[in-house]
């Protein structure tokens, strides 16, 4: 009646009988679904999987950048972030780079000042590998129409003083504070 | 010993990959070749060995319960722990999976001066590993950024919230922290307790080690070496399109982090981190405690040959009729 062999090394029946085969195949079926998703998400979408375009500076705002190109795809954002702290805490205005020369460390002015359309240089690599920039939920964004450039210019207003102490607005706000404290 | 060869194989792993990113002409090997080499091992692997566990039969009915069983109706009866039902047992087994209820149940023995024996919860073995599954799969899910293309929403919304602090640029993520200090904690604890260091095997450090090392390569190339980060999607994308390419220049510790979760994924079906689908087939856990309700008959019961008394009277019926004894049949 029952002819079951019973290995009793490996604990399996010979005969390869499986049991709950239903939710065991479903359950396999789910889990390589998953697993495997980045493929047929890909490839069911199939494109702009390309590296993306940005737009470098052409011929005549063409000038050497803060830092070499190397450093700047990898560590932008870490010089972005040391110039706030300068700017912000120390009141520092001047970057030097290794070349000697000074830039001012205002992201609207030096950088955008190459680099002026944010959504062809800035954009393109953020949204490929999907970062999420603040920077705009405080900031106006530049180039995003009349209001918001309008605005941009009255918080940062294009002439700026001899002794080039141009103030980031937050850089003013802190001094008027301090004058409040005397 | 049995610290020395993870720390060792580790070793090993990464100066491997450091050597393969140097070599020209070997990045393909360790960008290309390796990674789906890995996928596919680790696929195929889970899948063999759910199937073999498929053909193993359960012949008793064992799970092992910590509520009152359901027997009468007005003795009131534990649902999830002592599930008599298929509902009971998916949520016996949900409250496994997601929260880890077996760890979280978990007592420590001590003696303490006294002599006195001494009970008590403990709790940190629970919360060492729920902290570091669930930052596993928050971290997995956030490398989706690097392998889909458009991004997801949802991987998106995680982002933003595992980045909530906007601590400095790149933001600190949450979950990095808290990978690291969950897996030092867990290894920590098997070298801290002599009887936990005296139970563990190489094959428990290894996992650890690697997963670490795999979390700490990804930190230094988030914070502090950083990687072209365009180049390394540029590199997932190809795989998971079916086009490999190599990009220029990814950088020499991407490769390190890249073949380290390329051994993890190879080493998985054969190593006890097959307890991620193993939870799912524990007969423990998933069977409902129903034996009062229901006959269970272990499906490799041997025909017995039984000698019933019908066939004893046959046989004997002229003695047994002899000697004056009652019969069923005359």
């Amino acid at each position: 009646m029952l002819q079951y062999s019973f290995n009793s090394y490996t604990g399996t029946l010979k005969d390869g009988m499986m049991y709950d085969t239903g939710k065991i195949v479903t359950g396999l079926v789910v889990f390589a679904a998953l697993f495997t998703s980045p493929f047929w998400y890909n490839l069911s979408n199939g494109k702009a999987l390309k590296r993306p375009d940005i737009v470098l500076p052409t011929a005549p705002n063409e000038q050497q950048c803060c830092a070499d190109s190397e450093y700047m795809r990898c560590d932008h954002m870490v010089m972005l972030d040391e110039w706030r702290f300068a700017v912000v805490r120390d009141g520092q205005t001047y970057y030097t780079s290794s070349t000697g020369r000074k830039f001012e460390m205002r992201f609207t002015k030096t950088c955008l000042g190459c680099h002026p359309n944010t959504s062809q240089f800035c954009d393109q690599c953020h949204n490929y590998i999907g970062v999420n920039l603040y920077c705009w939920d405080c900031h106006n964004k530049p180039n995003t129409g009349s209001e918001g450039s309008r605005v941009a210019q009255i918080l940062n207003p294009e002439p700026e003083n001899q002794d080039g102490a141009s103030r980031s607005p937050v850089f003013l706000h802190r001094t008027i504070r301090r004058d409040r404290i005397k | 010993m049995i610290l020395l060869l993870p720390f060792l194989a580790i070793l090993v792993i990464i100066v491997v990959a450091l050597f393969g990113a140097a070599v020209p002409g070997l990045d393909f090997l360790f960008g290309v070749v390796f990674p789906y080499a890995a996928i596919t091992v680790f696929l195929l692997g889970i899948i063999y060995r759910v199937l073999k566990w498929a053909r193993s039969p359960v012949p008793f009915h064992i799970p092992t319960v910590t509520g009152q069983q359901k027997s009468l109706s007005w003795i009131k009866s534990s649902k999830i722990d002592s599930p008599h039902s298929s509902p009971g047992v998916v949520g016996r087994m949900a409250m496994e999976i997601l929260l880890f209820r077996s760890l979280f149940r978990n007592t420590k023995m001590e003696m303490k001066s006294g002599p006195k024996l001494v009970y008590g919860s403990s709790k940190y073995l629970w919360l060492g590993a729920i902290v570091f599954h669930y930052s596993m799969l928050v971290i997995v899910l956030r490398h989706l950024r690097l392998f889909m293309q458009p991004i997801p929403q949802f991987v998106l919304a995680l982002q933003n919230v595992d980045g909530f602090f906007q601590v400095g640029l790149p933001g600190i993520y949450v979950t990095d922290g808290l990978i690291v200090a969950a897996l030092l904690f867990l290894f920590l604890r098997r070298l801290y307790d002599s009887r936990l260091r005296y139970i563990s095997l190489a094959s428990d450090y290894f996992p650890l080690l690697l997963i670490l090392s795999i979390a700490v390569t990804g930190i230094l190339m988030r914070y502090f070496l950083r990687v072209d980060i365009v180049s390394v999607k540029e590199l997932a994308i190809g795989l998971f399109t079916f086009h490999p390419f190599i990009p220029r220049d990814v950088g020499v510790l991407f490769y390190a982090h890249l073949f380290l979760v390329c051994v993890l994924l190879a080493y998985f079906p054969f190593s006890k981190l097959m307890h991620m689908p193993g939870i799912f087939l524990s007969p423990t856990r998933n069977l409902a405690n129903n034996s009062r309700m229901k006959r269970h008959v272990n499906p490799w019961n041997h025909p017995v040959r039984v000698h019933t008394y019908e066939e004893y009277e046959d046989e004997f019926r002229d003695r047994m009729k002899a000697a004056g004894l009652p019969l069923d049949k005359e």
